[in-house]
């Protein structure tokens, strides 16, 4: 089984607006519909597992069976950073998954998430217990202390930047959780930096510059005008 | 004065298109003309050099024209890689530009640079002698050797990713140029790159994650979202 796990629990107190980002309403529908739509129509996925915001657990279920997200299998409890929310999400799915099951985590945030980067993510894990969608930048990288001046650039090809979806093999991730507690690791942004705060190897799959993650008000605009322009193309089509 | 370079050498082979990525129609204009416009309309440039891809020149100056790039003044070869490029520019400079003129060096696949960032380069090239255009990683950063695996976690807030526009003033960047030259350095794509071993030390200034290097189609899909939702907010 390919199980995706949607983490939508963060809240962002720079956020221009009250509603959590996930929950901004985009064409009538809260951008997590949106994300939980990509995973939902993805043949490889078989069910989808929500880690989400107390307090809005109602709402994604109610808009879930709305919008026909059928693959919806569980709503857990959001934590206070990714590594939380991914971990509370873990503790469930080990009650109901087999080792060899593939956990597809995904931020709720990054609805532009396309089949073939998820499908990628699958297949590397798939070879080697995990795939994480990464990035190469093209921009120069420098070094800095203050983010004012610097005297050495790095190689942009030393370096890779790091997305979701992210998939691992149940045993794999249940793994890295423990291991987690177990050396006091906590806090992290995901559970790609667990696994190399743990000083384990990563393995990168496609990601994409499309496959944005919504953080200002100007994203939620940004991920309106991509949408609109995907309709229109569709329906030429 | 303020001179803005833009490079425009590349031949795109990343996009897998026949068209380099600069001459790539959106909405029916050439990306570079788009680039070309945001330095047109900015009131500290007062003139523009573009270092072009060879066989592209003549089209280029018809759209140019056609797009009203009055502060387009020459038209030089590009080179074999950006830092040929930016140097077929800097020497076309030597008979107009003063020591302390500034040349602003800017990708011409990056058309969403804004007014602000333009202006902040400049600012901070007049206060401290240079200013790059630059922008913190918000996402986790892995070192990796291939791009396949990785290992180490790679701390954020030590990093820049330095983008373009990228002021310098004229004396120094012509003289690091040519010092590179004499030295058989010649493949450093981007100018910093190039100060940096030269010994320079080099200053930050506002950039964007919008302002996105058009390297793949996804980009240019991008680029269209944004363009569409500038108009809409013109409309408003």
């Amino acid at each position: 089984m390919n199980i995706a796990l949607i983490l939508a629990g963060g809240i962002d107190p720079d956020f221009q607006m009250s509603v959590p980002k996930q929950f901004v309403n985009v064409y009538n529908r809260p951008i997590i519909i949106y994300t939980l739509e990509r995973f939902q129509q993805h043949n490889e996925i078989d069910a989808i597992v929500v880690a989400c915001l107390d307090g809005w657990q109602e709402m994604v279920t109610a808009y879930a069976k709305q919008f026909n997200i059928s693959k919806l299998r569980w709503v857990v409890q959001g934590g206070k950073d990714g590594q939380a929310s991914a971990g509370n999400g873990i503790v469930k799915l080990q009650e109901e998954c087999r080792d060899s099951d593939i956990i597809i985590v995904h931020d709720a945030i990054r609805p532009l998430v396309s089949d073939d980067t998820i499908t990628d993510s699958i297949r590397v894990c798939r070879e080697h217990g995990m795939g994480v969608a990464a990035m190469r930048t093209m921009d120069t990288i420098m070094r800095t202390q203050d983010g004012k001046v610097g005297t050495k650039s790095i190689s942009r090809y030393s370096i890779i930047r790091i997305q979701t979806p992210q998939a691992y093999r149940m045993d794999r991730l249940a793994d890295i959780h423990k291991k987690a507690l177990e050396a006091g690791i906590m806090g992290q942004v995901d559970m790609n930096s667990v696994v190399s705060k743990l000083g384990e190897p990563v393995w990168f799959s496609k990601g994409s510059e499309l496959n944005m993650k919504i953080n200002t008000v100007e994203d939620v605009a940004m991920f309106k005008a991509l949408y609109k322009m995907r309709q229109e193309l569709e329906k030429e089509e | 004065m303020n001179i803005a370079i833009l490079l425009a050498g590349g031949s795109g082979t990343r996009t897998e298109q026949d068209v380099p990525k600069q001459f790539i129609n959106v909405y029916d204009k050439p990306i570079i003309i788009y680039t070309l416009e945001a330095f047109q309309n900015h009131p500290d440039i007062d003139g523009i050099v573009v270092a072009c891809l060879d066989g592209w020149q003549t089209i280029l100056q018809a759209y140019a024209r056609e797009a009203g790039i009055t502060k387009l003044h020459h038209i030089v070869k590009g080179g074999e890689c950006g830092q040929e490029s930016a140097r077929n520019a800097l020497r076309k400079l030597q008979g107009s530009c003063q020591e302390d003129d500034i040349v602003i060096i800017h990708d011409a696949v990056r058309p969403m640079v804004s007014a602000e960032i333009i202006s902040d380069c400049i600012v901070t090239c007049r206060r401290r002698g240079s200013g790059l255009a630059a922008i913190r990683c918000q996402e986790t950063i892995i070192r990796t050797l291939d791009g396949i695996g990785g290992d180490a976690y790679v701390k954020r807030d030590g990093i820049m990713r330095v983008q373009t526009p990228q002021a310098y003033l004229f004396g120094n960047v012509l003289e690091a140029h040519e010092s590179a030259f004499k030295q058989g350095i010649t493949n450093t794509v981007y100018t910093n790159i190039l100060m940096l071993e030269m010994g320079k030390t080099l200053y930050f200034s506002k950039g964007s994650e919008k302002n996105l290097k058009i390297t793949t189609m996804e980009d240019v899909e991008i680029f269209k979202a944004l363009y569409r939702m500038k108009k809409e907010d013109w409309v408003k």
